[in-house]
């Protein structure tokens, strides 16, 4: 087969502050067929863009080195030895890229029918008239709605998934022969994600181009792409086709990634993590089990909402206000030690659910009963007491934690402000207690956040919430800003610890699967409205609403045998 | 207990009252950045003279921690006893640890080594950037001739006259000296030639007892010299002492206003950007009137109010060179208001204050110090303008800016030394300190890691 583009024996290497040297890209050589996908796969940090980057020479210049006998052919032309000029005239004409965000990869002060249209002026020579009407067509192609009128709107002025259809429209404006896909889809809503790959999947038939795409998630993956490059650590650990790689995975690594991610059809009792694959001993036995889930008659409730409801006060010119309602009317129970999953797309109210319970954000309406106490009708004073038995955990590990605090500082103060504990050394034996529950070693208590990774960061701010003992513990996208392995540890932490003290969940999750997996019941929202809560087996195997039912519909299927048959 | 590497004596180590106990990373910590305003916990540091060097810590800590892993036990730090040797203070820490967990998960702990902190980091940055080094050196000898200075270690006699008027600088000291030369010569017309008048003088038989009572008072007359190192002024007062001592007032001026610019704008900045609302407003009115008098013409109005003086200096400064800090402060505030950390802390229950300054402060303290910083240099400026106009320091005291104000009148008649003197210590320390102020900011700055 012939191929578009070989990279062979890629060495990247960055200088750090401080003169240090690291190693992003060892040794990697793969090729891209034409007329095909290939995904890259891996985690944070296992070089997978920087690969990608190196193709299209957008690496910063002072700090990359490549190393000399590192080759990249595009069409049998080197083009790590190309000058700048020729480079730039194949970047963005015979090589485009997509990248991840949107938002601020497209310029917030033109149009976008202008950036369509300059493109195609400097690249295919077009006059401007020319340009606006191919780019028009263009806007057509990617699914746009009325072009026309769209072709004057700010990038501002449009939804996340319109957005990136115009970064599609751009990228494919000069009929590319290669185009990189650096994590489309990851800042979407689910249903979106769909699209965009769909979308993609169509225009890469359509234009006989090669598509290298780049993502962490292999049930994305395994929707569209003919052949699999997995990476860990800077290194090539497995390729080859797809059906080669979801269905007879050579290395534990690929074999890991593949099972650690929840799954919509299956429930194991603990998901299992890297370690297990690389252990000879294999699989704990707990992984092969299945968990049975769901509300009983008999359970304790904890928490019982009725008629919540939201509403923002916005500006709208000099002297006027406009209220928004973010959350309509929510009713719904926490029994004790059972995990409530609330999903639905951005925008839908989930969050604002979560911090108007904590009283993060002050009610517009509704009660909220814990232990049979309304908590909004509370004084300051009286609702300290409460404060401490409803905790919650932040989406982002990197930015929920005080930078400037030690980890023992951000253990000991909630011990310090409730007054839990008798004196400094029990608490700081307690804290050091509750760091080793959480997976952590005991040293970190003198460390800064900024020197641990974003999984052991969300085991920190999971050892602040337990300080408290919480009854209610609620996770606001916890898991959302992981990578799947550590993703499946800081789940089973999480169900651990739920097994261990009866606590009460409320998982706030845009992705299904990971709700699926960790909840009893699920509450679906959107727009504010509650649409649908039930078991979380009963939701997924017979959804009610249509909303429900096109959500469930959008999940990446992942690798379906008899898809490449099709 | 024995210092290994001293291989010596034992460490003077004096162990705090149980009472005031803390953990030793905590206290390294606090002695670390006493700045940051504190943790959460309030550390109490032992006092004075229970306090040892941070090497002795370390140099424990090290080997506690080293006696514990060969004892297989987690490594955990604390005061050791005096008295007890590690290895048994160590065996009691890991039989109580080991009481408080289930013995069959042993952990692998690693030595533990202090992690450096934001400010040892920023500090470590500091030390590679050569410029900013040099400039610390100049700023610290400054100090340190302003300490010098006020506790009269030099500078002490800057007041005493002791050459004559306009002394040549000691490298000219041939060049003619018309004004010196014109008093000596008033000294000596002053003595009119003896003219006999006895006879028709009734106080004259009087005449000898007086000269005889005179000879007995002593005048001394301090041999005024013809040079000096580097000149002298009007009055024959060395310039450099004079330097010196100008010194003292305008760096004394400069940081202490400096300093409570700094805390007035950080508190109503903080305030304004983290509670908003009405509150907010109305801080950002006050300002926006504030800013709308003219700058010099509200320093004006002040120091003619007031009365001169040093404090009266000080008090004008800060209260007119708040609104700059006050301005970033707000904003910084207003970004970290909504930060998850801060989210999280008001989960945690703690109150506004405690957000406002134990949570947010450290992490825009970078903007203040660099602002600190800034305006020292800014209000030594202003000082010196101050006194250059008249409405400055007392006259029976000495700054830049009085030097400057007599340098004027003296280039007209040549005599540009003084001049010299104050003019390139001026711009040595404020170009000092600009440099530091530059150095700092990129080293405190955190968006660059």
């Amino acid at each position: 087969m012939d191929n578009l583009l070989e990279v062979q024996n890629l060495n990247v290497k960055f200088r750090l502050d401080g003169g240090t040297i690291f190693d992003a890209v060892k040794g990697v050589s793969f090729d891209v067929p034409r007329n095909s996908t290939v995904a890259l796969v891996g985690e944070s940090g296992s070089g997978k863009s920087v690969s990608a980057m190196s193709i299209v020479r957008l690496l910063p210049a002072e700090q990359a080195i490549l190393s000399p006998d590192s080759k990249i052919l595009f069409n049998d032309q080197n083009l790590l030895a190309l000058d700048d000029a020729p480079m730039r005239s194949i970047r963005g004409k015979d090589i485009s890229v997509i990248f991840q965000e949107p938002m601020t990869s497209l310029n917030p002060v033109f149009t976008c029918g202008d950036q369509i249209a300059e493109t195609l002026r400097l690249h295919m020579g077009m006059t401007r008239r020319q340009a606006w009407s191919r780019a028009e067509e263009l806007m057509n192609e990617v699914g746009i709605p009325t072009p026309k009128l769209r072709m004057h709107s700010f990038p501002h002025e449009m939804s996340g998934g319109q957005q990136q259809r115009v970064m599609i429209a751009m990228a494919i404006a000069c009929e590319p022969q290669l185009l990189i896909a650096d994590e489309p889809t990851t800042a979407l809503d689910v249903t979106i994600q769909k699209q965009i790959l769909d979308l993609i999947g169509s225009l890469q038939h359509k234009h006989k181009m090669s598509v290298l795409f780049i993502t962490h998630d292999l049930a994305v993956v395994g929707e569209i792409a003919d052949r699999v490059v997995v990476m860990q650590q800077g290194e090539i650990k497995e390729k080859g086709t797809a059906k080669a790689i979801f269905e007879a995975p050579q290395h534990p690594y690929t074999k890991a990634l593949l099972s650690c991610r929840p799954n919509v059809d299956s429930r194991p009792k603990r998901l299992p993590v890297i370690e297990d694959f690389l252990r000879p001993e294999g699989l704990r036995s707990e992984s092969l089990v299945q968990q049975t889930r769901g509300y009983a008659d008999d359970d304790e409730i904890v928490l019982d909402v009725r008629n919540l409801s939201k509403r923002f006060q916005l500006k709208d010119g000099l002297f006027k206000k406009r209220e928004v309602a973010a959350v309509k009317g929510a009713s719904f129970k926490l029994a004790r030690g059972k995990t409530l999953g609330l999903v639905g797309e951005s925008g839908s109210g989930k969050t604002t659910v979560g911090l108007t319970l904590m009283r993060l954000h002050s009610a517009s309406g509704g009660e909220v009963l814990f232990d049979g106490v309304d908590l909004l009708k509370l004084s300051e004073q009286e609702m300290m007491k409460y404060k401490r038995r409803i905790q919650i955990v932040f989406q982002n590990p990197y930015a929920s934690l005080n930078p400037r605090f030690t980890v023992g500082q951000i253990l000991l103060e909630p011990m310090n402000i409730h007054k839990i504990g008798t004196n400094e050394q029990e608490r700081v034996q307690m804290a050091m207690a509750l760091l080793k529950r959480v997976g952590m070693p005991e040293v970190s208590f003198y460390k800064y956040p900024h020197e641990f990774s974003g999984g052991q960061r969300q085991r920190i701010a999971i050892a602040r919430c337990l300080t408290m003992k919480p009854d209610v513990l609620i996770c606001d996208e916890s898991v959302s800003a992981l990578d799947v392995s550590v993703q499946a540890q800081v789940l089973n932490l999480l169900q651990d610890l739920q097994d261990e003290y009866k606590m009460s969940y409320i998982f706030i999750s845009h992705d299904l699967a990971v709700v699926k997996y960790i909840s009893d019941q699920v509450m679906v929202m959107s727009e504010g409205n509650v649409i649908e809560v039930a078991n979380s087996d009963e939701i997924y195997l017979h959804p009610q609403q249509e909303y429900t039912k096109k959500l469930l519909g959008s999940i990446p299927k992942g690798w379906q045998e008899g898809k490449q048959a099709a | 207990m024995r210092h290994p590497r001293a291989g010596g004596g034992p460490i003077n180590y004096v162990i705090p009252p149980k009472s005031q106990r803390r953990s030793l990373a905590a206290i390294g910590e606090r002695m670390r950045h006493p700045r940051a305003g504190g943790g959460p916990i309030n550390y109490v540091i032992p006092p004075k003279s229970q306090r040892c060097s941070l090497a002795a810590i370390g140099e424990r800590m090290r080997l506690v921690a080293k006696s514990s892993r060969a004892g297989g036990g987690p490594s955990f730090l604390r005061y050791c006893p005096r008295g007890a040797s590690a290895r048994k203070f160590s065996e009691e820490y890991v039989m109580s640890a080991v009481l408080n967990q289930p013995p069959s998960a042993p952990v692998a702990a690693p030595l533990h080594q202090p992690s450096p902190g934001l400010w040892t980091l920023a500090w470590r940055r500091l030390k590679r950037d050569k410029i900013g080094m040099t400039a610390l050196v100049v700023v610290l000898f400054f100090l340190l001739l302003m300490a010098g200075s006020y506790m009269g270690l030099v500078a002490k006699n800057w007041s005493k006259e002791v050459g004559v008027s306009y002394a040549n600088p000691s490298f000219m000291a041939g060049a003619e000296n018309l004004e010196a030369a014109q008093a000596a010569q008033k000294d000596t017309s002053a003595k009119v030639p003896f003219v006999d008048l006895s006879d028709i003088d009734p106080l004259a038989p009087k005449y000898e007892e007086w000269a005889k009572r005179t000879a007995e008072i002593k005048i001394t007359d301090t041999p005024r010299a013809d040079t000096l190192l580097f000149g002298g002024d009007k009055w024959g007062r060395d310039v450099i002492q004079k330097a010196i001592k100008g010194a003292e007032t305008s760096i004394f001026v400069g940081l202490i206003a400096a300093l409570l610019a700094t805390i007035i704008g950080t508190v109503l900045g903080a305030i304004s950007g983290y509670l908003g609302g009405r509150t907010g407003d109305f801080l950002e009115w006050f300002y926006n009137v504030f800013t709308s008098i003219p700058y010099i013409l509200l320093i004006l109005a002040f120091a003619a109010v007031f009365k001169r003086g040093l404090d009266t200096i000080i008090f004008i400064l800060a209260f007119t060179g708040w609104t700059g800090i006050y301005r970033l402060v707000r904003a910084e505030y207003i970004k970290h208001a909504s930060r998850e950390y801060v989210k999280a802390a008001q989960a945690i229950g703690a109150s506004h204050t405690r957000r406002m300054f134990v949570h947010i402060l450290p992490n825009v303290s970078h903007v203040c110090l660099v602002q600190l910083s800034q305006h020292v240099v800014q209000f030594i400026k202003a000082e010196v303008i101050l006194s250059f106009l008249g409405l400055g320091v007392p006259v029976d005291s000495v700054s830049w800016g009085t030097m400057l104000a007599e340098a004027q009148s003296e280039l007209v008649i040549g005599k540009w030394w003084q001049l010299v003197a104050a003019s390139v210590s001026m711009a040595l320390l404020v170009t000092a300190f600009s440099m530091l102020t530059d150095s700092l900011r990129d080293a405190l700055d955190p968006k660059i890691k």
